[in-house]
């Protein structure tokens, strides 16, 4: 029941992604928190959500050059981590470093995947100028629609699937390996601080880096002193 | 002096501003294109996105100061709506040694274009002239954005033969 | 100007769908046709000057689907002129090439490389500290500033045709992207900080994020592809925590 509310979620997702409204609610921010309530697991879309949104900061397709697919990669991740968590009953960090590192090829596959549908989307362009030239205008507006169907397959078929897939493999492993958790609660937070780095490199703009890490100095000066003072 | 010249349908717009000019360190842009220059709509519209520091000149081809773009003291991105316009400048003082590297970046699909790159479509006689400035000494590439890896002319040759019509 | 306030509405919605076709050739040409086609409807009522009109309008375009708005806008401008006589039928394509790539540029510049960041950067900020409904507030509050441009930009193309130039120049987009962008760049150093401060315990963990970040950022800076960077990142974890960090 939970995957297929991930399905249909995942798959509104990538069309509101590029072909329809565009109101930030495929970013993984958004979307992952939604993911993770969908399987009963908020917390875990939360921080995986912030997570990959800092890491997918630049992702933006600028004209006909792609760029990685953050919304299905969000959407397995996501969901994954929250039935392996639900499963295991904790272990958060660690089951998010092993949903990562299961769901993170997602973002290329449906990178390739929406490039082939572009151009599948081609056929429905010359469909629709056969349609009108036959006096069927209605039918030709149409085929504008039609376009949506592709991504919204993809992403309900593979979110779903990523997360099954994700929720098994962190299942076991940590079952069979408890003695892994720590390692991969290091790994999480390294894959974290490259996802910082990301974002301090999506901004272009000269200053961005200076800022970003004169905020991030800060604020860690604070909390360590607060520490301290405790 | 002339960082790069580039081929672009739709001269100034994001991959422009967002990639190519942070990447060349580009200071100023010169659009030579006559249809650009003879409408006031599109010379407005064509500075609109420029920061203030990054001036922008709009001319017909033919009249384009090609030395003095080259002794500019900052560089200078060049951009052609197309391959002709390009080929019209080149009977006119633009020389690979002034400008020599060229980039093909987005031509739009038409009648008898045949995809090169998913944002080149190019015709055979198009193809014939970049061979002919390869040939005479400029370095020519398609690419979009400066991230993506570059395709050489005899590429481009051989995508165009194996692309259907 | 004559159009009936409903078939504006019903433009602007179907304006949100400029991309559901996307393709190589056309770009949102499909999207574009789609946009205009009831205003096109109620303009010619003679179906064969309809269909000519959008037959003219699944010619190649592509711009920043916000901006775009501003374009249908104007085309429609144009179009009534045309069915009215007062033009050539080529004049709403000639500005459709002519703003489509400034607008894109203008879009791009300002929503996809700094206020959609922005906004990114404030919503994980705020899912850290004070969990979902900091995210309701940000989606709120980025739709209500989109939507409300995006209306805005139809109605102004209409009402101004070629002036929409003027003002979408008063809007200052580019001067503020870079304020944006250093906003944005704050946000997100405050939302790595806080991860950083979670994830990272002991002495191992504190070396290893140091660590991860300025390879991270330093290899990154020379155009390492992300994904392998983020296994090379996890790997390392990995390998630390077995090698002794793990107690």
């Amino acid at each position: 029941m939970g995957l297929l509310v991930l399905a249909a979620v995942a798959g509104l997702a990538a069309v509101e992604r590029r072909g329809f409204l565009q109101a930030m609610l495929s970013r993984p921010v958004i979307l992952g928190p939604l993911c993770g309530l969908a399987l009963g697991d908020l917390g875990a879309g939360l921080l995986l959500g912030a997570v990959l949104e800092l890491l997918f900061l630049g992702a933006v397709s600028l004209g006909a050059s792609m760029a990685l697919h953050e919304t299905v990669a969000t959407a397995a991740i996501a969901g994954g981590a929250a039935l392996a968590g639900q499963r295991l009953g904790g272990q958060q960090v660690a089951v998010a470093a092993l949903a990562v590192a299961v769901g993170l090829p997602l973002a290329i596959a449906g990178r390739l995947a929406e490039a082939a549908f572009d151009k599948g989307n081609q056929r429905l362009d010359e469909r629709a100028r056969r349609l009108l030239l036959a006096g069927d205008a209605r039918g030709a507006m149409r085929c504008n629609l039609l376009g949506l169907a592709a991504p919204f397959a993809l992403s309900a078929l593979l979110a779903p699937l990523g997360a099954a897939a994700i929720g098994a493999a962190a299942t076991l492993l940590l079952t069979a390996v408890p003695r892994l958790a720590r390692p991969l609660e290091l790994a999480f937070a390294a894959f974290a601080a490259l996802a910082c780095a990301a974002a301090a490199r999506s901004l272009r703009t000269a200053r961005a880096p200076f800022f970003f890490f004169g905020s991030a100095g800060t604020l860690l000066v604070i909390l360590a002193l607060g520490r301290l003072h405790r | 002096m002339i960082a790069l010249v580039r081929v672009d349908n739709r001269l100034i717009h994001g991959q422009i501003l967002e990639t190519w000019l942070p990447a060349l360190r580009a200071r100023r842009v010169l659009v030579a294109d006559d249809e650009a220059a003879r409408s006031p709509l599109s010379r407005s519209a064509l500075t609109l996105a420029l920061p203030d520091d990054i001036p922008a000149e709009v001319v017909a081809v033919d009249a384009a100061d090609w030395a003095a773009a080259a002794a500019a003291p900052v560089p200078v991105l060049v951009l052609f709506r197309d391959v002709e316009g390009l080929r019209r400048a080149i009977g006119r003082g633009l020389t690979p040694a002034i400008a020599p590297k060229v980039n093909v970046g987005n031509v739009h699909f038409g009648p008898g274009r045949r995809q090169i790159t998913p944002s080149l479509f190019l015709k055979e006689e198009e193809l014939l002239m970049l061979r002919d400035l390869a040939a005479a000494g400029f370095r020519v590439e398609a690419r979009a954005v400066p991230g993506d890896s570059p395709t050489d002319v005899e590429e481009m040759g051989r995508r165009f033969q194996q692309a259907r019509g | 100007m004559s159009l009936a306030p409903h078939t504006l509405a019903r433009v602007f919605w179907r304006c949100l769908f400029l991309q559901a076709a996307w393709n190589p050739r056309g770009m949102q040409n499909l999207g574009f046709a789609y946009a205009i086609d009831p205003a096109l409807r109620e303009l010619y009522p003679d179906p064969a000057a309809r269909q000519a009109a959008l037959a003219r309008h699944l010619g190649f375009f592509n711009s920043h689907p916000y901006m775009a708005a501003a374009i249908v806008g104007g085309a429609i401008h144009h179009e009534e002129r045309v069915a009215r006589g007062e033009e050539a039928a080529d004049q709403p394509l000639t500005y459709k090439a002519t703003l489509q790539g400034p607008l894109a540029a203008v879009g791009d510049g300002f929503f996809w490389t700094a206020l959609r960041p922005a906004f990114g950067a404030a919503a994980a900020l705020g899912a850290l500290v004070l969990g979902w409904p900091a995210l309701v507030a940000a989606v709120l509050l980025y739709n209500a500033v989109h939507l409300w441009l995006r209306f805005r930009l139809l109605r102004d193309g209409y009402l101004h045709g070629d002036e929409v130039v003027l003002d979408i120049r008063a809007l200052c987009l580019p001067a503020w992207a870079d304020r944006v962008r250093l906003t944005a760049a704050v946000l997100a150093g405050l939302a790595a900080a806080l991860l950083v401060d979670r994830s990272a315990g002991g002495l191992a963990g504190g070396l290893l994020t140091a660590g991860a970040a300025v390879a991270g950022f330093y290899l990154l800076g020379r155009k390492a592809p992300l994904l392998p960077l983020a296994y090379a990142a996890l790997l390392a974890g990995v390998a630390v925590g077995l090698l002794g960090g793990g107690s």
